[in-house]
């Protein structure tokens, strides 16, 4: 994951080893006189903009949204309610099938994120409060969701290298603790890989997830303001 | 929402001495390289 400047932002040549350090990114142009490195705007896809668009609008439509909290990470439980094959099955269960088929059912379904929601099992999608559907994904996302801050990261790296590596790489650091949390806090046994669980289906095990999830939350609200100037400034620099 | 308004016009780029862009070059790398260095060497030893 090579770092990148993003767009806007020139690198001066002024050593004699500059040029040698420069990112091996194929979108670089030196300029005219030799001072200075940059990303060649003109060279951005066309066929990126729109798309682009829509990441932007939903990157501020998400930021400006209430956060909740209270799905507990129940979105794992619902993707192996009774199932007969689980999703990831080469990682141990810690409970029954009879048992996650019992919590699942003692709580609300509360997921707001399609993209956790369209692996539900047939058998836990009716159980999910809110209805959701790739046409109204924008409209549901919020915040608070684990998943939505994982995606800060997919969403800056799929404008790589017009993204700079500074947002990637805190990008990247909250999705991979907010994955850890979202394993520890789902049914699968992931104790040999040194994560122990974060038991939702206790009250101490909730407190534990929310606590989590909060900190998670108030982590991703200024990487994501800093990701939506860039993805202005890309916008306002491609279209 | 077609026509969003952005505010941000860039007739001055943001200029960075090479010492500046370096240092964020490495701390880019440092700050990835605990995460991604054992996952590649697990990886690349399968």
């Amino acid at each position: 994951m090579r770092w990148s400047p993003g767009v806007g932002t020139h690198l001066k040549l002024d050593g004699s080893t500059a040029y040698s350090y420069l990112p091996e990114i194929s979108e670089i142009e030196i300029n005219s006189d030799g001072s200075s490195a940059y990303l060649d705007t003109s060279l951005f896809p066309e066929k990126l903009q729109k798309s682009t668009r829509w990441i932007y609008e939903l990157l501020t439509k998400t930021n400006t949204s209430k956060p909740f909290f209270g799905c507990m990470g129940m979105h794992e439980w619902a993707m192996v309610y009774k199932a007969g094959q689980v999703r990831h099955n080469q990682v141990p269960l810690r409970l029954p099938d009879e048992e996650i088929a019992e919590i699942v059912e003692s709580r609300p379904l509360l997921c707001t994120h399609f993209d956790a929601f369209r692996f539900f099992t047939d058998e836990a999608k009716p159980l999910n409060k809110n209805h959701l559907s790739r046409e109204s994904f924008q409209n549901n996302e919020q915040p608070g969701c684990i998943h939505t801050n994982m995606d800060i990261y997919k969403w800056a790296y799929k404008r790589y290298p017009w993204i700079s590596g500074d947002i990637i790489a805190d990008a990247f650091l909250l999705a991979a603790d907010a994955r850890t949390i979202d394993m520890k806090a789902s049914p699968y046994d992931l104790s040999d890989r040194g994560l122990e669980p974060i038991r939702i289906e206790t009250e101490s095990g909730r407190k534990e997830y929310l606590y989590h999830q909060t900190a998670i939350w108030e982590r991703g609200l200024p990487i994501r303001n800093r990701l939506i100037e860039e993805f202005e400034k890309l916008i306002s620099l491609t279209e | 929402m077609n026509n969003i308004k952005t505010a941000i016009t860039l007739d001055e780029p943001e200029l960075l001495s090479s010492s500046e862009w370096k240092m964020r070059k490495q701390v880019h790398e440092e700050k990835l390289s605990p995460i991604l260095d054992p996952y590649l060497k697990d990886v690349l030893n399968k």
